[in-house]
């Protein structure tokens, strides 16, 4: 495996302490990656020549084509158009859960954030950051320098997961403070009430904004690997449960959690909606991805 | 059900242990933080269901396990007669469990409401069976015959087949050696402290014996004897000896050779009655015999004439027959030759012969083939010989065939009849003397007319041994009074009642009636005539003495018309009807007087067909073999020798007369034995139980002075000597017992022994349902608490959707 490519990993990334050099990392596994793979052609280099059309700013006139041809052709690039993109961090303490001690949700999700943060300003892609739990907490507004990095993933270094979370109401808000068609990315594990959280996406999209959600699960919760008898836990509202087999109920379980992404991804299909079910054992690629085809449908 | 070790039942117990560990050792839950609680939650109370389900199967697994286990190490058996019962039971009990679980899934698992039902109503019918099974179970084994084990002590009953079949001979042993062998050795096998009785045909076969020596003695002392009961009745008494036992173990080995004729189906199915009434006996079968035996048969001999008049012909005719095999065999007629003196030395039957005559027949396998071998020239007296395949073969008791003749010479019979004598007489003459036989005649008849016999004095009159008046005239009072006389001292007269007694306006039906007063049975009423249909006679009562020659025939007597008889007033007691024409009235009529008899028949013997107002056509209707046969018989009668008989079969009773002057007479056996009996005095009959061996009997009393001698002969039915097999299926479904096992040798009755009394062995079934059960317990675990595989997939293929 190429050397870069492996901080795609999650094991691997971290190991890295530095967020800024997570996202680094990231992006440059993913790149290299990229090589070799079908998604050429999503960086923000030239594209195509177009024929010059009055309006077209006369400073993108290629002036060697014209001097071959005598004719005015416009350079076209990707990055072309700007896009905001926001990203929203869950701070709900359900996002600090992981089973297996290293990378907890939030930690992916921030991994994650940062490097997409890193990859937008590459492009010149204004990116803002947003936090909630049950409500906005911090927000830093959008901006394309690349001095700007800093600013959110030192911002996004200092975040920890608080206490209970309000998707809807926080989503609502967000969507009052947007006053551009923007990219939100969405970053929670949706351990709420799933229909108020839905609304408020709908209400999103319906806005004009671009969303895409990465619901981001800890690998246990994907696969449930306990066994005995059990009481869980819930860690927001300290809540047990009776005590269950957990050999027994995990058929039950697993097929509980795959109905509710499910329900997600067929009501964000329906919305208009990117649906990226993620958890914690998997490549970070797989958000970049996403985001890139996102960012070439508003191409 | 029996154990081998009941105590380790005990180990059921065990049971209690997955039961406590269920409902004492319950896990401690471990906490776990854990945020997606929401999806628990919406599962759990149905996981909850489930998981008890699941609990409760697998508790039934392990205690099953656990029963099954402890079920197989004490080692249970089962009689082999209710092993189809034990198997239903088992299955039932089975269906019953796994019905039970049904409903407690269902109940469990929420399943719809007629799910529940339905398996509420099949769990319900499978334990109402289970428990009608168990009871009739329970009912059954109270009174049956419990498996102790082999060691326990036995009420055993050995039945032999004593029939002399048994003594065929192959690789130079009898077949009753060879059962009287496997005896000996079974003896030896059974358990200390048992009860032994030994039965064969013989109907004084004893009580249990005291100890195995005793036993074994009896056992040796078997010999071959063609009389007594037939095998199943001596089954059947074995049966009912061994239950008479305290023991508990009861145990009957027949050893037979498994011919069919040792096996009547009848008699075998009503042994089967007998056993039906409880399964407390077992039966064990030991065949002795030979699969496929070689032997020829000399068949019963055909009834032939036992008293035959000097210078007669004596013949015998009988059926050769070959079983295994064919060929030419020599049957030779052997005469015993008596000393001068008449002294009988040795046995019966080792007495020197002559041979009389020889005959070669050819016999194929399963076929019979007749022979009749002839002899005459007797000495008077009692002759006795033999019949005798010459040449051996595996059975000798059926190769010979006894017989004993009396020799004695003609009898004088007077027959009398008005004038003409010679157009009375003839039909009856020829009859009882036939004109054309110079020798042997058993009868010489003298003729004359009623006047004469009028005149004839009584000392003259007692020189005949039977006089015959055919078709009388009321004649004179002095006649019938001479001939009643007559009768009284011992003679025999026949009279033959026609047209001349009277019944017309010339003579009066009352002269008769006046003149013979006191010698007839009854008077004369009238004569009855019926021409169409005309009368006949019937001759039902086959066993008189009259009848005897007709006996073994069906008489066509409608082609043998009577048209005229006089019917007789109503006879006195003491006058018996031999005969009676079909309307009912009296056709022959005996009337025993003093010491002698009269028998009158009604209608006469004297008609010719030719003449003008004939009577009757018995005389002279063809063929006239009826008349000779009534008329022959008659003689025997009125001369007294027909009721003599000197051959009989084994098991029955002789008879002989034996003059008055004799208190004792000496019996000689074939085999040797002398027995002293006391004649019948009033009877003046000796009746002789003893004749189970085949041969010739002596009996002699008198000494030397006053030496008197006579003999019989006896013969075993040729029927038991055939070794013809019997089907062992047909055996076994006319004794009721579908289970029984028939054994051949050692190793097969310890088989069946072992398996009679420990049951059939559960172990290994139980073994193989335990593996089944414990398997299944393992793949129930396993897939109860498989780890599941389906997160990564389901993850996988969302991502994919996505």
């Amino acid at each position: 495996m190429p050397t870069v490519e492996k901080y795609l990993k999650p094991d691997v990334i971290r190991q890295i302490a530095r967020l800024d050099l997570r996202a680094q990392f990231i992006v440059k596994g993913f790149f290299q990656g990229l090589h070799a793979s079908p998604y050429h052609g999503f960086s923000v280099e030239f594209s195509e020549h177009r024929k010059y059309t009055p309006g077209d700013n006369p400073q993108d006139i290629d002036w060697l084509v014209y001097a071959k041809t005598d004719k005015y052709y416009i350079k076209k690039f990707e990055a072309e158009t700007n896009i905001t993109g926001y990203l929203v961090m869950d701070l709900s303490q359900s996002m600090s859960y992981t089973y297996r001690q290293d990378l907890t949700k939030f930690d992916y999700g921030i991994c994650l954030a940062a490097a997409l943060c890193y990859l937008m300003v590459h492009q010149q892609d204004p990116v803002g950051l947003v936090t909630f739990d049950t409500k906005i907490r911090a927000s830093v507004p959008p901006k394309s320098k690349r001095t700007h990095i800093g600013t959110v993933l030192s911002t996004l270094a200092n975040l920890r997961p608080t206490g209970e979370t309000d998707i809807a109401a926080s989503l609502t808000q967000l969507d009052a403070m947007l006053k551009h068609r923007s990219l939100v990315m969405l970053f929670s594990d949706l351990l709420a009430e799933p229909q108020p959280a839905l609304q408020s996406l709908r209400r999103l999209r319906h806005a004009g904004h671009d969303v895409i959600l990465f619901h981001i699960l800890d690998e246990a919760e994907v696969r449930f690997p306990f066994e005995g008898v059990a009481e869980f836990e819930d860690p927001e509202t300290q809540e047990a449960l009776d005590p269950v087999d957990a050999v027994g109920i995990r058929q039950d379980y697993l097929a509980e959690v795959n109905d509710f992404r499910e329900m997600f991804r067929r009501e964000c299909f329906q919305s208009g909606i990117d649906y990226v079910p993620l958890d914690t054992s998997m490549q970070f690629d797989r958000a970049l991805v996403e985001y890139l085809v996102m960012r070439r449908a508003r191409g | 059900m029996s154990f081998a070790n009941a105590i380790l039942l005990a180990g059921a117990a065990l049971i209690s242990v997955p039961i406590l560990l269920h409902l004492l050792m319950r896990q401690q839950p471990k906490r776990i933080v854990f945020p997606a609680v929401r999806f628990i939650k919406q599962r759990q109370q149905s996981n909850r269901r489930r998981l008890r389900f699941r609990h409760l199967l697998l508790l039934t697994a392990r205690c099953l396990a656990i029963l099954l286990l402890v079920l197989a190490v004490a080692r249970p058996s089962v009689p082999p007669e209710l092993v189809d019962r034990f198997v239903a039971s088992a299955v039932v009990g089975g269906l019953a469990i796994v019905a039970l679980l049904g409903v407690a899934a269902a109940y469990w698992l929420q399943s719809r409401r007629w799910v529940f039902i339905a398996t509420l109503v099949v769990a319900g019918i499978l334990v109402a069976t289970g428990a009608a099974l168990a009871v009739s179970w329970v009912g059954e084994r109270q009174d049956s015959n419990v498996a102790g084990g082999v060691e326990s002590p036995v009420a055993a009953a050995l039945v032999f087949d004593t029939s002399p079949r048994l003594t065929y001979k192959h690789d130079d042993k009898e077949r009753l050696d060879a059962a009287r062998e496997m005896a000996l050795w079974l003896v030896g096998q059974l358990p200390n402290e048992s009860e032994i009785a030994v039965l064969n045909s013989r109907s004084d076969s004893s009580a249990f014996a005291i100890d195995r020596g005793a036993a074994r003695k009896k056992i040796e002392s078997l010999g071959p004897t063609a009389a007594g009961l037939t095998l199943p009745q001596v089954v059947a008494e074995a049966v009912t000896r061994v239950r008479e036992s305290d023991l508990a173990q009861r145990e009957v080995y027949i050893f037979t050779d498994l011919a069919a004729a040792a096996w009547p189906l009848e008699e075998t199915r009503r042994l089967a009655d007998v056993l039906k009434d409880g399964e407390d006996v077992r039966l064990y079968m030991v065949d002795v015999g030979i699969e496929k035996p070689i032997n020829f048969t000399l068949g019963d001999l055909d009834r032939f004439e036992e008293s035959i008049p000097a210078g007669g012909t004596l013949a015998l005719r009988t059926n050769v027959s070959a079983i295994g095999t064919g060929g030419e065999r020599v049957v030779e007629l052997h005469e015993f030759i008596t000393s001068e003196d008449g002294a009988l030395p040795g046995k019966p039957n080792e007495r020197p012969t002559r041979v009389r005559q020889r005959q070669t027949v050819s016999t194929t396998p399963g076929s019979a083939q007749r022979v009749e071998l002839r002899a005459s020239g007797f000495a008077e007296g009692t002759t006795q010989g033999y019949l005798q395949i010459v040449g051996g073969d595996g059975l000798a008791w059926d190769d010979r065939r006894y017989f004993t003749v009396t020799v004695a010479p003609a009898k004088r019979v007077l027959v009398a009849s008005p004038k003409p004598v010679d157009d009375y007489v003839l039909f009856l003459a020829e009859a009882i003397a036939p004109s054309g036989d110079a020798s042997g005649k058993r009868y010489s008849c003298d003729v004359m007319d009623l006047d004469q016999l009028g005149e004839t004095r009584l000392e003259d009159l007692l020189a005949y041994a039977a006089v015959c008046v055919l078709d009388p005239t009321p004649a004179s009072t002095k006649l019938w009074t001479l001939l009643g006389d007559y009768a009284k001292l011992g003679g025999g007269v026949g009279v033959f009642l026609g047209s001349n007694a009277g019944g017309n306006v010339r003579v009066p039906v009352g002269k008769i009636n006046e003149a013979a007063a006191g010698f007839l049975p009854a008077p004369l009423v009238r004569i009855r005539t019926r021409t169409s249909p005309p009368f006949q006679l019937v001759t039902d009562n086959k066993s008189d003495a009259i009848l005897a020659r007709l006996a073994n025939y069906d008489v066509p007597w409608g082609a043998y018309p009577v048209y005229k008889y006089w019917e007789l007033a109503e006879l006195p007691r003491g006058a018996r009807v031999v005969a009676k024409f079909d309307d009912g009235a009296p056709a022959i009529v005996d009337q025993p007087l003093g010491q002698g008899r009269a028998v009158w028949m009604t209608t006469p013997v004297s008609d010719a067909a030719s003449v003008l107002g004939y009577w009757n056509l018995l005389p002279t209707a063809d063929p006239p073999w009826p008349f000779l046969g009534l008329v022959d018989g008659m003689m025997a009668y009125l001369t007294g020798g027909g009721s003599q008989r000197f051959n009989y079969a084994t098991g029955e009773s002789a008879v002989l007369e034996v003059p008055a002057r004799f208190a004792s007479v000496v019996v000689t056996t074939p085999p040797g034995d002398d027995l002293t009996l006391q004649p019948d005095a009033k009877q003046q009959r000796l009746f002789f139980r003893g004749t189970e061996w085949p041969g010739s009997y002596l009996a002699s009393a008198g000494g030397t002075l006053d030496r008197w001698q006579r003999g019989f002969s006896v013969n075993a039915p040729a029927a038991e000597c055939n070794l013809a097999r019997i089907d062992p299926t047909v055996l076994r479904e006319a004794i009721g017992l579908s289970a029984l096992q028939i054994a051949r040798s050692q190793e097969e009755i310890n088989r069946d022994v072992t398996r009679g009394r420990v049951g059939v062995k559960l172990f290994p079934w139980i073994m193989l349902v335990l593996a089944a059960m414990m398997a299944g317990e393992f793949v129930l675990a396993t897939f109860f608490y498989r780890p599941k595989a389906v997160e990564k997939a389901s993850a996988a293929e969302l991502m994919r959707a996505a």
